[in-house]
This record gives C-alpha cells, structure tokens and sequence, in this order.
C-alpha cells in the first residue's frame, strides 16, 4: 500500500491526552477543555479514540442518539482519508466520534506495523492531519490500554496532555506514557510533554498532593512541566455534568440560573431539579487547566518566528 | 487549590458566577481564553468571520501569488529533470482536497541558515517559486540525502556514525509556501518517493543542495 503523508503543519496544536491507566481523568479533560476553547471562541475538533467511547457521555451526543460508534473511523484510520466528523455538537465544537468499533481499528492498524508493508500507524496520523487545518485546536482522548491506537494518537500529535491522580498506579501510568512517548519520536520528532496535571486530587490533602508533585517532579525531571492547576474530586458535579451530558461549566451555568434556596423556601410548589451547587468549584478547576495550557502553548509558539510572508 | 489567574481579564478571581453570570445568561469561564492563541485553520469559521481574517495562512496569502500562471522566470538548467513535467500527474494528499490550479497555503519548517540563503538567494522572485525551482534542480540527489547509510565498517548497527541531522542543531523557523494543489501533491509525492520524513525536511534538503 501507499503509505499515506502526514501534514505535520496542520498539526502543530494537536493534544494527545494520554495516560497508560484508565480513570486518571483523560476523558473528562478532553471533554471539559474542549468546550471552554469552543465557548471562548476557537474552532476546535475532539477525537474520541476510545473503544469505550466515554466522550459520548460527557459531550451528550451519545444520549442524543448520535454517533456511530467509530465505524466511520476505523475506515478514516485505516486508510489515511478524512474522517467523518459529528458537527456542532456544541458552537465552533466538533467530534469524530469513538466506540466500540475502534477495536477493529487497533486490529488493522496493529497487522500492518507487524507487517513488512510498512505503514504502521501512519494511516491514523495521516487522516487526523487531514481534517486538523479546519480546527486551531484538536484534542484526541485516547484510550487506557490500547497500545497501537495510542501509538496512533502520538504519531499525530504535537503535544501530549498527561492527566494523572496522585497515586502510584496513575504515576505509573506516566511511565507508560515516557515509553510511548519515546518511541513516537523516532516518527515524530516534534511531539513534546504540554504537561502532567494532577485530577481528581482531594483538596484537604495537602501533603499527598505535595508529595505526589515532589514524586512526579523526580519522575520528570523537575517540577516545570507539571501543572499549576489541579482539578479536585467533586463527585456531586462530576456525576451531574455527566449524567445531563453536559460539561462542568454549562452545569454550573444551570446552577446559577436556578432559583436560590431561599426563592425554593418561599416557592415550595415550584419544582427545581436538586443539582451541585459545586459545579463551580469544578468549573474553576478546569477554567485554570484551559488558562495554563494556552500559556504553555503561547510560551513556545512566539520563539517561532511569524510565519514567514511569502517575498 | 486552584485558583483563576489575573490573566482572566477583569475578572476578579474569586468572582462568582452567580455575580453576572445569571445577569447576562453566559459563563465567565471561557473569559480571557479567546483570541490568544493565534488562529490555525485554513478555513473560515462560521461564527467567528472577524477571527479568522487575523489568520495567519491569509496573512501569508498575498492576493497576487493566487495567480497559477507563473512564468518562471528561473529557468532551468539543460538536463534537469523537472518534477511537475516529469511525472503523472499526483492524486491530491487529501480526498476532500480538489485537484486542480487553484492554489493553497502550506506551512514548512526550514532550517535557520536555510532560511537566510533563501531571503538572500530569492531576489524578486517568491520562495515558492524558489522552492519548486529547487525541487526540480535537486532532484536527483535528494534520495541519497535521505537513503539510509550502510553500517560503519565493524559494526553492525545501521545507526552507529550517523550524521545527527539539521533538527537536532538548528533553529528552525516557519516559511509559508503557496504552491499550486497539483504541486503540492506532487511535493508529497516526491516525500515518500525519496523517504523524507516530512515536506519540510524535503524542502529544507532541496534548497540546501540548490541555494548558494
């Protein structure tokens, strides 16, 4: 087969958020942080490249009916052309959607890198790379434990976001990530670390939070590619958000407009829908996240000199 | 824990949503994110008609290069092989992408010194048309440049003695290009062909062997 190119320029603001253990946050990062860059104006495209297809949830297409449970990708992945693309699950957002069938996908992409075609993965890269100059951000929500569809998501990517809870399992699976990672570059040699942000933290544990710095700034090498901001465990709004199908910032919008407690009290007919009221607490969480990981990105992006005007 | 920055804007930090939010029925979340990243697509969006007219690639788009027909003023030197006659015509790289005249801006790193000797060497002409001119003049010996080497004598590791590249010792920096559709498919093409690892690497080598 002809292997497929892959435009490393249309990709130069494509996220991987990849951790090798599962529930350390991959999903509801990618989720979160693409609907406040589309809220806050940017075109922006997420790819589910999850066999579980969990973006679904958190973006409430799944519940809508929506998707086609990556069939569409496994023939885009598969042979390098454009992928279908869900539009407008919010403004200025759009998805490729994920699923089970991507299980056909790592099976395919997993024959060829074992045979002597040569190819690899580069199909994966090359349909991701083919759709991604539409958008100026595109995050990929990779899966847990798929190691070739993993190694997809790093051949086309510029930047991994790596999400991680403060034990050593998720810290292992940062390890996991340092191999992918390694191996990426010798196809990607641009790919670089946007960061490691600790989720899921509980906020009155200082000191595991300390420690869980101090160990991954070993790990790392130093604590600059780790985080400032952290997203708490808030189970009441992160099962809400969830449950609605909504994100955490468009739950917190609906807690606001509610009636206050006290307009309840003196209402009791009017039926409200109990609801987090920590939503915001949340919603700041990963309004921080979004703010650092454009300063990250803008903090490399201007030693790149302007694009240079064609003379 | 974690706490909204003063980059937010105007925002105080520990503002609340319930102060505007419910006011002017939208999220203060998403405040201070938008327009800071300069914007990437190549094609309008719908809603942001304003955003997308700082974009870069029409920045990079003078008016005049949209022109296909370009004499070349270069020339080419008697026995060169000349990529865009010499071939079939190339499918395009993307199956959306129409084939055809019209032509598209692309985005490729070059080399720092690279970069200086093509400002040097393009004179009046475009670094397109540069560029074109130096994948024709250089065609015949960008396969070697990009051929893998034989193992040093006494190993057998391929990689032993390897040159380190460009990338690993110089800046590099953004040049935009605007070929034709066909020349593009036709410079992605020649990338697997010769087994460069990317346009740009491709590009970079071309004007390294042709530019003085």
């Amino acid at each position: 087969m002809t292997i497929p190119h892959v435009d490393r320029s249309a990709l130069r603001r494509t996220i991987a958020v990849l951790n090798g253990k599962g529930g350390v946050g991959k999903t509801s990062l990618t989720a979160n942080l693409s609907g406040l860059f589309a809220d806050a104006g940017y075109r922006v495209l997420a790819i589910d490249l999850d066999p579980q297809g969990n973006l679904g949830n958190d973006l409430g297409y799944l519940g809508a009916g929506l998707g086609d449970g990556g069939a569409g990708l496994v023939v885009a992945g598969s042979t390098g052309v454009a992928p279908t693309i869900l539009r407008d699950v919010r403004p200025r957002l759009d998805v490729v959607v994920g699923g089970e069938s991507l299980h056909d996908l790592a099976a395919v992409l997993q024959s060829r890198r074992m045979s002597a075609r040569g190819g690899g993965v580069t199909s994966l890269a090359a349909s991701i790379g083919s759709v991604a100059a539409d958008y100026d951000l595109t995050f990929i929500d990779c899966p847990p434990g798929n190691d070739v569809l993993q190694a997809g998501a790093l051949e086309a990517a510029r930047w991994v976001l790596v999400p991680t809870k403060t034990d050593d399992a998720s810290r292992a699976g940062l390890r996991e990530v340092a191999r992918r990672f390694t191996e990426a570059r010798k196809t990607n040699p641009d790919i670089a670390l946007l960061g490691v942000a600790l989720f899921g933290v509980n906020s009155s544990a200082k000191r595991v939070i300390a420690q869980a710095r101090e160990a991954l700034g070993q790990e790392l090498g130093g604590q600059s590619l780790i985080f400032n901001a952290t997203v708490r465990h808030v189970e009441a709004a992160a099962v809400d958000a969830r449950n609605r199908g909504q994100l955490v910032h468009e739950l917190e919008r609906d807690v606001v407009s509610r009636p206050k407690w006290y307009e309840r009290l003196r209402n009791p007919g009017v039926h409200t829908e109990p609801l987090a009221s920590s939503a915001g607490v949340l919603a700041e969480d990963y309004q921080a996240i979004a703010e650092e990981l454009i300063g990250r990105i803008l903090a490399v992006e201007p030693t790149e000199e302007p694009v240079e005007v064609n003379a | 824990m974690t706490s909204p920055k003063s980059s937010l804007g105007e925002l105080p930090s520990r503002m609340k949503p319930a102060d505007l939010g419910s006011a002017f029925g939208g999220s203060s979340r998403s405040d201070g994110l938008g327009g800071r990243l300069t914007p990437l697509r190549s094609t309008p969006a719908p809603l942001t008609p304003e955003a997308s007219a700082e974009s870069v690639h029409d920045i990079a788009t003078p008016k005049l290069l949209e022109t296909p027909e370009t004499p070349d003023p270069v020339g080419n030197r008697a026995g060169e092989s000349v990529v865009k006659t010499t071939r079939e015509p190339a499918p395009a790289t993307h199956p959306d992408a129409p084939a055809g005249g019209a032509s598209q801006t692309i985005v490729v790193y070059l080399g720092l010194s690279v970069r200086e000797r093509l400002r040097s060497g393009a004179g009046d002409l475009t670094f397109t048309e540069v560029v074109l001119t130096a994948l024709d003049s250089s065609y015949g010996k960008l396969s070697k440049r990009f051929s893998e080497p034989d193992p040093p004598a006494g190993s057998m590791f391929a990689g032993r003695g390897r040159p380190r590249t460009r990338r690993n010792r110089e800046a590099r920096v953004q040049v935009s290009l605007r070929p034709l559709r066909d020349d593009i498919a036709v410079i992605d093409r020649l990338v697997t062909e010769v087994n460069a690892p990317s346009r740009s690497a491709l590009i970079d080598a071309a004007l390294d062997e042709y530019l003085p």
